[in-house]
């Protein structure tokens, strides 16, 4: 029955640090939702000191997994998706690269940084491009069941047509993350693109949802994330026999998880930015995204 | 799926590239954490009977709540017909197992066929198994007869509360919640502009209008939460505890289950005061000091001791408090976190150089003027036993150290917890409506609620009696 709560380091403590004092009566920054009405952090720039958090996640010392799919011809993402991210991603920690692909000789073999490696999977690749998308929650499910929890702390999982611009580090790590879709921020929550049919399983009804989180970036502890995939590949699983596919596929099943496993941390329009639905947000309803987000660390890339 | 079985390709030690066939065995999956779930002793919650408001009869009276069936007895036409309980309580189930969630149609009518089955097993026959099958293929037909009753009697035995699992160690929070219908979250205008609710690690501030407490409560609920609060009332101190205890019942925590340790030297002084359903006290019987700085950092080494011998397992989370304190206001299950510490009411604003922490060297709870990110109160800290252990282990050991060296903190326990939540940072910070003097702060507008004050006591009278 004994809870521990979250993991700390035993009897290790932080080491002596100069910043300035946190004021309690001006918040960092204002006009953003920096907290859930669950308690978990949503994270913005200028909200974190990452010197503490960097000093806090050496204590564990722990190797961080990024994975992405790369099939058919999304594997021309790969070279800059890797590149970028050894630019940017968790850059004074341990890192493995998981590829998984149906072509394993596209995977690029540059030189990556102290302490990283590749890891490629060969995966089959489907006719319908739904089946590659959706295949995803049952690979990581299966592999994050195996061997993942020995080699790695936190696992992430993103979209492979996507560059990191500005450094993304641990304060994204959490038991369970997602990230905040821009084309959703601030809409209300029944014109959510949730699943609206009853008869799916990602079916969410219109006066529930907290936000809506985009497909393209999410991660967690091993744990938990292999927990969410095998519960939205059994979603999808179960779908599939009943004849029906959500409409956004993997990203309909992963916000209905979400909304009854809520995340421990969530990541700001900062984490997954896209210029052409920015502008639509601009040209729709007057939303000034551009200068909302004042880093875009991580931009999705045009379709090729 | 129907399609091939995927394949790891790895790199053997030689270097050469080995394919491996990945097993696709999410029934496994089920096994594993069902195995894991009925080795704990079973906690079991009372059956309250379906919307209409019947007890349902079998099984002592009792089901089980949450956790998965064991995998030889998962089959697409079973499902969850052996279980009985609210739409809550199965729908809990279908999630923790990966399941798709049921329509409430699907779900009440499940448990409408088990009454039945309890009640007349030999004369139940169901119909069909999904009311509403929309058309998609064909409804698939079961009729009950007794030879399922054992069965379904073993899947039952299967059950027990399954949310409190291996993966506690590291959400502590976050387990399948519940259809609940409230308010979209604001982000236009954030709850709280005017303060600070999240430190620089990321730590949540907890302040009025931060949280809502019904999902909160649900999280808590789903993993059985118990709370101990530690109290001393320590000789003359004892005239505290009957307020003390009469406002935690109206306050704290309330709805979750609650076990009081009441520290005293004088436990024939420990007050009759009648407790809510779930909510038991401990009267622990300690020596007392001469001096009252003694009796306020022995508190460190004595709930150390006790947190190690007696409340790693009797509770998940402690909450150590002083004693010449009331709660007026709600304190619940937002504060519960790994490691909380409480901004002290009397420091918020102030710059950290203004902090009275000590200053000298020569103590262990010395901390340079540069450094400091609160000042933390030592009347009301927290968290998990694990971590309240490791802190009032060091502050213990800081301060026997101190007194080898012929030195006393300037504040005492307090100056030694500054100190040890300095370099292990709180998971959540509580506001100063936590912890608060109206006599002597008032009630500024920055404060929505003052949950936890100060009972006026003459010092001069008290201490040292």
């Amino acid at each position: 029955m004994a809870s521990t709560g979250k993991y700390r380091q035993r009897d290790k403590q932080l080491s002596k640090l100069i910043y300035p004092q946190p004021s309690v009566l001006r918040p960092a920054r204002r006009g953003v939702p920096v907290l859930t009405s669950w308690l978990a952090p949503i994270v913005w720039d200028e909200t974190f000191n990452i010197d503490i958090l960097n000093k806090q996640f050496q204590l564990q010392n722990a190797t961080i997994g990024l994975s992405v799919f790369a099939l058919k011809n999304y594997t021309v993402y790969l070279e800059q998706f890797l590149r970028s991210a050894d630019t940017f991603f968790m850059v004074e920690h341990r890192v493995n690269y998981y590829v998984f692909t149906d072509q394993p000789h596209t995977v690029p073999h540059s030189s990556l940084r102290n302490g990283r490696k590749v890891i490629t999977f060969q995966i089959p690749s489907f006719e319908r491009p739904q089946d590659n998308a959706m295949q995803r929650m049952e690979v990581i499910s299966v592999y994050s069941k195996q061997r993942l929890h020995e080699e790695v702390a936190y696992f992430v999982c993103s979209d492979v047509d996507v560059t990191f611009q500005h450094a993304v580090g641990v304060e994204i790590l959490s038991p369970l993350f997602a990230t905040l879709h821009l084309s959703f921020y601030r809409v209300i929550r029944d014109a959510f693109r949730y699943e609206r049919r009853p008869k799916s399983q990602a079916y969410i009804p219109k006066d529930e949802g907290d936000f809506y989180y985009t497909g393209s970036l999410f991660g967690g502890s091993v744990a938990e994330i292999q927990r969410l995939t095998a519960a939205c590949h059994q979603m999808i699983e179960t779908d599939k026999s009943n004849n029906i596919e959500a409409l956004w596929l993997d990203e309909s099943y992963l916000n209905k998880y979400l909304l009854y496993h809520k995340p421990t941390k969530i990541l700001s329009l900062e984490y997954m930015f896209n210029s052409k639905l920015a502008y639509e947000r601009w040209a729709s309803d007057h939303l000034d995204l551009f200068s909302l987000i004042r880093v875009a660390k991580i931009l999705e890339l045009p379709k090729q | 799926m129907g399609h091939q079985t995927p394949c790891c390709l790895t790199r053997s030690p030689l270097g050469e590239s080995v394919f491996l066939p990945l097993k696709l065995d999410q029934e496994n999956w089920k096994q594993e954490k069902c195995e894991e779930v009925s080795k704990r002793p079973g906690n079991t919650s009372h059956y309250r009977g379906p919307p209409s408001g019947r007890e349902a009869p079998g099984v002592g009276g009792s089901v089980f709540r949450g956790a998965c069936l064991p995998a030889s007895i998962l089959r697409a036409d079973v499902e969850l017909r052996c279980y009985g309980g609210g739409w809550r309580e199965l729908e809990q189930v279908r999630r923790s197992c990966g399941w798709g969630v049921g329509s409430k149609n699907q779900l009440m009518h499940q448990e409408k066929v088990l009454i039945a089955l309890l009640d007349a097993p030999q004369k139940t026959k169901l119909d069909s198994c999904h009311p509403d099958t929309e058309g998609l293929g064909r409804p698939k037909c079961c009729s009950l007869h007794l030879g399922i009753l054992p069965l379904i009697v073993l899947a039952l035995v299967f059950f027990s509360y399954g949310f409190v699992s291996h993966r506690s160690q590291e959400l502590g929070d976050s387990e399948a919640e519940t259809r609940m219908v409230y308010a979209q979250p604001k982000v236009l205008t954030p709850s709280r502009n005017d303060v600070l609710v999240l430190t620089p690690w990321l730590a949540p501030i907890i302040w009025e209008g931060t949280f809502n407490i019904d999902i909160l409560n649900e999280q808590f609920r789903l993993q059985n939460t118990t709370v101990g609060l530690t109290v001393f009332a320590i000789k003359k101190y004892v005239v505290f505890l009957k307020l003390f205890l009469e406002t935690a019942e109206q306050h704290f925590m309330v709805g979750h289950k609650v076990t009081y340790y009441v520290f005293t030297d004088r436990p024939a002084d420990v007050p009759q005061v009648p407790l809510g359903a779930g909510r038991k006290l401990v009267v622990l019987t300690v020596r007392n000091y001469t001096r009252w700085q003694d009796v306020s950092m022995h508190r460190m080494e004595m709930i150390s001791r006790f947190s190690e011998q007696r409340f790693l397992h009797e509770v998940d989370y402690l909450v150590c408090a002083d004693v010449d304190m009331k709660f007026s206001d709600h304190v619940g299950v937002e504060i519960l976190s790994a490691l909380f510490g409480t901004l002290h009411p009397g420091f918020y604003s102030s710059s950290r150089e203004a902090f009275t922490y000590e200053r000298r060297p020569k103590s262990q709870a010395y901390i340079p003027r540069d450094e400091g990110d609160f000042y933390y109160m030592g009347a009301f800290f927290g968290g998990s036993v694990v971590e309240v252990h490791r802190l009032t282990k060091a502050c213990h050991q800081a301060m026997v150290k101190d007194k080898a060296n012929g030195i006393e903190a300037v504040w005492h326990d307090e100056s030694h917890l500054n100190k040890y939540l300095l370099y292990h940072k709180p998971t959540k910070v509580l506001s100063p409506e936590y912890m608060w003097d109206q006599k002597l702060l008032g009630w500024p507008s920055v404060m929505k609620k003052l949950r936890y004050v100060a009972v006026p006591k003459n010092h001069q009278a008290i201490r040292n009696r």
